[in-house]
C-alpha cells in the first residue's frame, strides 16, 4: 500500500539512554497518523528504530522499555542471573570483551524484532562504524540483532562486533545523528539529535572522572553532528531536552520520558506543518 | 585561497616580491602530534614564518615553542631529550597513566586523583617558551573546549601556560583547567583541526591533521578493550574533522600518516617521526607549489613556466577526497 503525502525520512541519533527519548518522537508519528517512508538509526536510535520498522508502537515500545527498565531491582536480577557472574565482571577491561551485545539484546529485545532486514514492515538502516577502517558502515541485511549490537558497541562497554569481517563499533563514532544517509530517500527528513546538552549549565565544579569521560564523549558526538550540519543539513531538526541526563540513566527511563515530552509536541507541530507545505 | 582585504593592500602599496600571508593549524592527536615538529621544520627550511598559528592539544604546545622564537631544530632536540633516556621519569608518568586509567573505568567511583597538567608543562617546557601570549613573536589562538557549555573557547592571550594546559586536558589523564570561570578541557573535543579560527586573517591557510589515518578494512584483530578506548577518542576526532572539511577545507590539508601508533605512544618518538616523514616532504612541495602561484599572481609579468603549472589546489584534493569519501559508503 503506497501511502499519500510526501515520503518522511526519519533519523534517529544515538545517545544510549538519552534515546528513550526516540519513543516519544515515534508516537508523534503513531498520533498524526503518520509513517515514515524510511529509517535510520544509529546506537539507541537504531534498537528504536529497528522496533518500529518491525510493527511496534510508539506505545507499545514504551511499555517495552518500562518493562525492562522501570524496575532496577528486577533488571538487575535478571541480568545477573543470566551472566552468573558479579557486576564488576561487567565491566573489566583486563578482558578483550567487556558486555556482549548479541548475547544481551537476544536476552532484552521483544521476540518482533529476532527477525532479517528484509523482514521489516518500514525499509531501516543502521549505523555502525568499523573500527580500523575509521569509516561509515551503513547495515540494510542480514539478521536484525547483530547490526543493533554492532551499531550500540559502545567501546569500553560492549564488545565490538564481527560482521562480514569487520570490526563493528557504535556508529555515534562516525555518524551520531544518521539524517544524511536517507536524504535522497525521502522528501522531508526528520532527524533528531540526543547527543547535546541542552542544559547548558555553565560552571566550573571539577566533574568525577567518570563524569568527565563520558560527558567528553557527548561533546565529542556533538562536534560531529555540529559539523555536519554545516554543510547538510535536515528538513526538521529535533532536539530533546535530555541533556542533562547520564549516558548510563537506563534506569530514569520514566523521568527522560517526561523530558521528552516537549520535544513531542515540537515534532508534531513541525511535521504537519512540512507535511502539509508539502502537498 | 581568497587574499583577505589586509593582504590585497598590501600588495597595492608595497613591490610585487610581498609573499601571501600564512596560518598553520597544528592539529591535536596525542603522541601523533610529535610529527608537527617536521612540518615546523618545512617552515625553518623554505624560510617562511607563519603569520599566525592555532593549535589544539598537542598542536598547541609545538605551536606555542615554536610562536615563541624556537627553530624547529631546537624543539625536536628538546622534545627527544624530554622523552629519551635521561628523562625517564616522564616517560613513566605518561605511561604509568595508563594504568589509573583501567582502575577509573573499572571501579566506578574513583576520585580524581589526576595529573595537573600546568605542572607537566612547567616539567616539559623549554624555558625559552613565552610566560604570556603577549610575548610571543608569532600571534597563537589555542583551543579548548568548555565542559558544561559543550562548546570551543579560543585563548589568544594572557597567561601561556594555563591556555596550553587546558587545551591538553584529556578527561581520565589530566585535571581540567579553570580559565575566566569556565571549566576547560582537550580542545579536540570540539576541534581537533583549527584551521577554521585562522583562515579569515590569512591568505594561505595550512591545516596539519594528526587525528590518524585508518588501517583499512579488513581482518584485523579483535581490538582489546584498553586498546579500543584509547583509539575510541581519535576515531571521534577524526570524524569531527572529516564533517568539518565537508562544509570548508584549508588550502593545504596534510593528513599526517602516524595511524599505527596510540595517543600515549610518545616513548616512540623516532618511529612517529619516521611515519611522518612522507608528509613533510609533502607539505613542503604543496607549500612551495602554492607560493610559486600566489606570487605569480602577484607579479606583473609572468613566466611561462609558472603559469604552465598545474594549479595547486589539485594534489592536494586528492587526500582531501580520500578522507571525505571514506565518509559515504
Amino acid at each position: 500500500m503506497s501511502a499519500p503525502g510526501p515520503r518522511i525520512g526519519l533519523a534517529l541519533g544515538g545517545g544510549s539512554a538519552r534515546g528513550f527519548a526516540h519513543v516519544l518522537m515515534l508516537e508523534a508519528f503513531d498520533e498524526l497518523g503518520v509513517k515514515p517512508a524510511v529509517i535510520a538509526g544509529t546506537s539507541m536510535g537504531a534498537i528504536c528504530g529497528a522496533a518500529y520498522a518491525a510493527g511496534l508502537s510508539g506505545a507499545e515500545l514504551r511499555h517495552e522499555l518500562i518493562a525492562i527498565f522501570g524496575k532496577r531491582r528486577q533488571f538487575l536480577k535478571r541480568l545477573a542471573g543470566k551472566l552468573g557472574g558479579g557486576f564488576s565482571n561487567l565491566w573489566s577491561l583486563r578482558f578483550p570483551s567487556v558486555l556482549d551485545n548479541v548475547t544481551l539484546f537476544e536476552m532484552l529485545l521483544p521476540d518482533a524484532m529476532r527477525c532479517s532486514f528484509d523482514a521489516l514492515r518500514i525499509p531501516f538502516v543502521a549505523i555502525a562504524a568499523d573500527f580500523y577502517a575509521i569509516e561509515q558502515v551503513v547495515l540494510d541485511r542480514g539478521p536484525l540483532i547483530p547490526a543493533l549490537a554492532a551499531s550500540s558497541a559502545l567501546p569500553t562497554l560492549a564488545r565490538p562486533v564481527v560482521l562480514d569481517g569487520r570490526v563493528l563499533i557504535d556508529g555515534g563514532y562516525v555518524n551520531p545523528v544518521p539524517y544524511d544517509v536517507i536524504m535522497d530517500r525521502a522528501e522531508i527528513t526528520v532527524a533528531v539529535d540526543v547527543t547535546g546538552d541542552t542544559r547548558r549549565r555553565p560552571g566550573v565544579k571539577v566533574p568525577r572522572t567518570l563524569a568527565a569521560v563520558t560527558g567528553a564523549t557527548q561533546i565529542l558526538f556533538h562536534s560531529i553532528t555540529r559539523e555536519k550540519l554545516k554543510s547538510i543539513a535536515p528538513d526538521i531538526f529535533i532536539r530533546p531536552e535530555v541533556g542533562g541526563f547520564g549516558a548510563l540513566d537506563y534506569f530514569k527511563v520514566q523521568e527522560i520520558f517526561h523530558a521528552a515530552e516537549p520535544a513531542k509536541a515540537n515534532l508534531k507541530i513541525k511535521l504537519h506543518q512540512a507535511i502539509t507545505a508539502a502537498s | 585561497m581568497k587574499p583577505t582585504g589586509k593582504a590585497l593592500q598590501v600588495r597595492k602599496t608595497t613591490e610585487p616580491v610581498v609573499r601571501p600571508s600564512i596560518g598553520l593549524a597544528l592539529g591535536g592527536g596525542g603522541a601523533r602530534g610529535l610529527a608537527h615538529i617536521l612540518m615546523l621544520e618545512v617552515f625553518d627550511e623554505l624560510g617562511l614564518k607563519p603569520a599566525i598559528i592555532a593549535g589544539t592539544s598537542v598542536g598547541a604546545i609545538f605551536g606555542a615553542a615554536y610562536a615563541s622564537g624556537l627553530s624547529a631544530r631546537l624543539i625536536r632536540a628538546h622534545t627527544e631529550e624530554m622523552l629519551g633516556q635521561r628523562f625517564e621519569i616522564v616517560r613513566q608518568l605518561l605511561s604509568a597513566r595508563a594504568e589509573p586509567m583501567l582502575k577509573i573505568l573499572n571501579i566506578l567511583p574513583v576520585r580524581a586523583a589526576l595529573l595537573k597538567p600546568e605542572a607537566l608543562l612547567e616539567y616539559l617546557l623549554p624555558s625559552k617558551v613565552a610566560r604570556d601570549f603577549a610575548g610571543l613573536q608569532i600571534p597563537l589562538k589555542v583551543v579548548a573546549t568548555d565542559f558544561y557549555a559543550q562548546e570551543q573557547v579560543v585563548v589568544g592571550e594572557g597567561p601561556l601556560r594555563a591556555a596550553l594546559a587546558a587545551s591538553i586536558a584529556l578527561p581520565a589523564l589530566f585535571t581540567p583547567v579553570t580559565i575566566d570561570r569556565r571549566l576547560l578541557m582537550d580542545g579536540g573535543l570540539v576541534n581537533p583541526l583549527p584551521f577554521d579560527i585562522i583562515s579569515g586573517e590569512v591568505d594561505i591557510t595550512v591545516a596539519i591533521d594528526v587525528s590518524g589515518a585508518s588501517m583499512g578494512p579488513g581482518k584485523h584483530p579483535q581490538p582489546s578493550a584498553f586498546a579500543a578506548l584509547m583509539s575510541s577518542s581519535q576515531i571521534l576526532q577524526r570524524s569531527i574533522v572529516r564533517e568539518k572539511l565537508k562544509a570548508r577545507q584549508p588550502d593545504i590539508y596534510i593528513d599526517v600518516e602516524v595511524d599505527e601508533f596510540y595517543v600515549l605512544d610518545f616513548h616512540r618518538f623516532k618511529r612517529v617521526l619516521a611515519a611522518a616523514a612522507p608528509a613533510k616532504e609533502h607539505l613542503k612541495r604543496q607549500l612551495a607549489r602554492v607560493l610559486s602561484s600566489h606570487t605569480a599572481e602577484a607579479l606583473p609579468a609572468v613566466t611561462a613556466e609558472a603559469s604552465a603549472r598545474p594549479p595547486p589546489r589539485k594534489r592536494r584534493l586528492s587526500s582531501l577526497k580520500r578522507l571525505t569519501r571514506a565518509g559515504k559508503t
